[in-house]
């Protein structure tokens, strides 16, 4: 174990973590700011937004994920971040703009603006399901960083990973993680990159060392291809685009910073720094996991554990210091703002929209706060037992696939609750069947080779599609109707 | 092989902001955006 790394990691985290938490406080309590905890006030800059916006999908996935995923299938694991990108695309672009004016708190209060109550409630509490299902990912992922860098047993790491996410969100919320996240991006380059380049100087022929080592033999020369092999481009990649596209632009946690932004504007131009960010970070993970692979002694440990434990043999103190440091401000990022989603969709969707419609910000903060608190220590608790990263976060992200098109068409085409009911209902239960029966042999097929997201994404759109031929209901909220009717009232009028 | 794997990776998100781009002003080129009172 290195203590003194351990310590300078610690001195970090307390300081940027509780610092700026206690000066929000001191700042926020002189001003009052309304619905400061779960959405700023709605006044974020673009300085805080693209941080935020970055690092609530970059944590956990994008560093041990990757590192297991391109171990395993090689270059072509690089699509789970082009996949980011194109979920940014979505949501700078689209349905982060459309959430902002809308100017609601939760997704499941906008779905409720479309489809009323029940329906806003039902996808409220799928998606608190789903983001919790994160959550424990995330917070398994702080605790492998830990557990492989000091050297202490898993469940202690994820204990003191789990409090240290508490204490990030907990203190101010979502200003709190907007400004720890600023200096923690810059942390978090600095320290992959270091990392990277330290890794590189230890071997023989820098990278081309690695290269030449995949390309020796016939059956792993794919390793070095982005695009891989064509069966895995489908089974992995094009999986990874439609279930993080469709789950990413809808999902609480990625919608909370657009939410909070000062302006619609703001969120579009964010597009151009947050996709590249996020994106590139992918390449140093793959490469180091690429890495690992080829060398035989870190091979032989297997994917979870070759790359982790080839940087904390290989990296001097100060680089193991800032990449311990910097991974898990990216863990605790993710971990912060997917525990600050679950307690703001159960402040807002359930405590004020279902108990106490006249509730005080003041009580729905305090509600939001110990939701968070609870939710935290639920995950820590879960998080021990978790196997594959990316195939659980895909399966949790094909739950949310239909709400997008939900959104889509309540926006723009027609609206009926009892469409909206029914696409949910079909599309969870085939979700699930296709999981745990054999009916991926009914279509010649296995759940491995067509993944959750391609069947939740057709069955939800056919549904939607379809119900909405079908059934009566009112036209989409900003759809020509609609304003053509809005127009003919106020004439009337 | 690093800078093979960044280019190339730079080339990817590349194309897929300008598609985003693309389709996004195509759109907006027939129906002006509405952001609506924007700031609060």
């Amino acid at each position: 174990m290195r203590t003194d790394v351990i310590i300078m990691v610690l001195i970090y985290e307390v300081l940027v973590v509780i610092g700026i938490g206690v000066l929000l406080i001191i700042r926020d309590r002189k001003k009052n700011t309304g619905d400061s905890f779960a959405v700023a006030g709605r006044s974020m800059g673009f300085g805080l937004l693209v941080p935020t916006m970055t690092l609530t999908a970059l944590g956990n996935p994008h560093i041990v994920g990757l590192f297991e995923m391109s171990y395993g299938m090689g270059a072509v694991a690089l699509w789970f971040a082009f996949a980011n990108t194109v979920h940014f695309v979505i949501l700078c672009l689209c349905t982060g703009p459309w959430l902002r004016k809308m100017k609601v708190a939760t997704v499941g209060e906008a779905l409720d603006n479309l489809y009323g109550k029940k329906v806003g409630l039902g996808i409220s509490c799928a998606m608190s399901g789903v983001t919790f299902g994160v959550l424990t990912v995330e917070c398994q992922g702080v605790g492998i960083i830990i557990n492989a860098l000091t050297g202490w047993d898993l469940s202690i790491a994820i204990v003191v990973g789990g409090v240290f996410g508490m204490l990030y969100v907990l203190l101010a919320g979502m200003k709190q993680v907007g400004s720890v996240n600023m200096i923690n991006l810059v942390i978090l380059y600095i320290g992959i990159v270091a990392a990277t380049i330290c890794i590189a100087m230890t071997l023989g022929g820098g990278f081309d060392s690695v290269r030449a080592y995949y390309e020796s033999d016939v059956t792993t020369r794919f390793m070095t291809n982005v695009f891989g092999t064509p069966s895995l481009w489908f089974s992995f990649a094009l999986a990874n685009i439609i279930s993080v596209a469709f789950y990413g632009p809808i999902s609480q946690a990625n919608t909370q910073a657009p939410m909070s932004a000062k302006n619609t504007k703001m969120i579009r131009r964010a597009l151009w720094i947050v996709a590249p960010i996020n994106g590139l970070f992918g390449v140093f993970s793959v490469m180091l996991g690429l890495t690992a692979r080829s060398i035989p002694e870190y091979a032989e440990l297997g994917a979870t554990s070759a790359a982790i434990t080839m940087l904390v043999d290989r990296l001097p103190n100060w680089v193991c210091a800032l990449l311990l440091a910097s991974c898990m401000a990216a863990c605790l990022s993710s971990f912060a703002m997917t525990s600050l989603g679950c307690g703001t969709m159960f402040g807002y969707d359930i405590f004020k929209g279902l108990y106490k419609p006249d509730a005080t910000d003041k009580q729905v903060t305090l509600v939001i706060r110990i939701v968070v608190v609870v939710v935290c220590v639920a995950a820590i608790s879960i998080a021990v037992g978790i196997s594959s990263i990316i195939g659980a976060m895909n399966w949790v992200f094909a739950w949310i696939v239909p709400v997008f098109w939900l959104f889509l068409f309540g926006l723009f085409w027609k609206r009926s609750s009892k469409v909206a009911g029914w696409t949910l209902g079909i599309t969870w239960i085939v979700n699930c069947l296709w999981s745990l029966t054999g009916l991926p042999a009914l279509f010649g097929t296995t759940a491995d080779a067509v993944p959750n997201g391609y069947v939740t994404l057709v069955v939800g759109l056919v549904c939607c599609i379809i119900g909405n031929l079908i059934v009566k209901g009112q036209p989409g909220l900003w759809s020509k109707r609609a304003k053509a009717l809005q127009r003919q009232s106020i004439s009337n009028a | 092989m690093f800078w093979m794997l960044f280019l190339k990776a730079l080339g990817v998100i590349a194309v897929i902001v300008l598609i985003g781009e693309g389709v996004f002003w195509a759109y907006h080129a027939k129906h002006p955006i509405d952001d609506g009172d924007d700031e609060d």
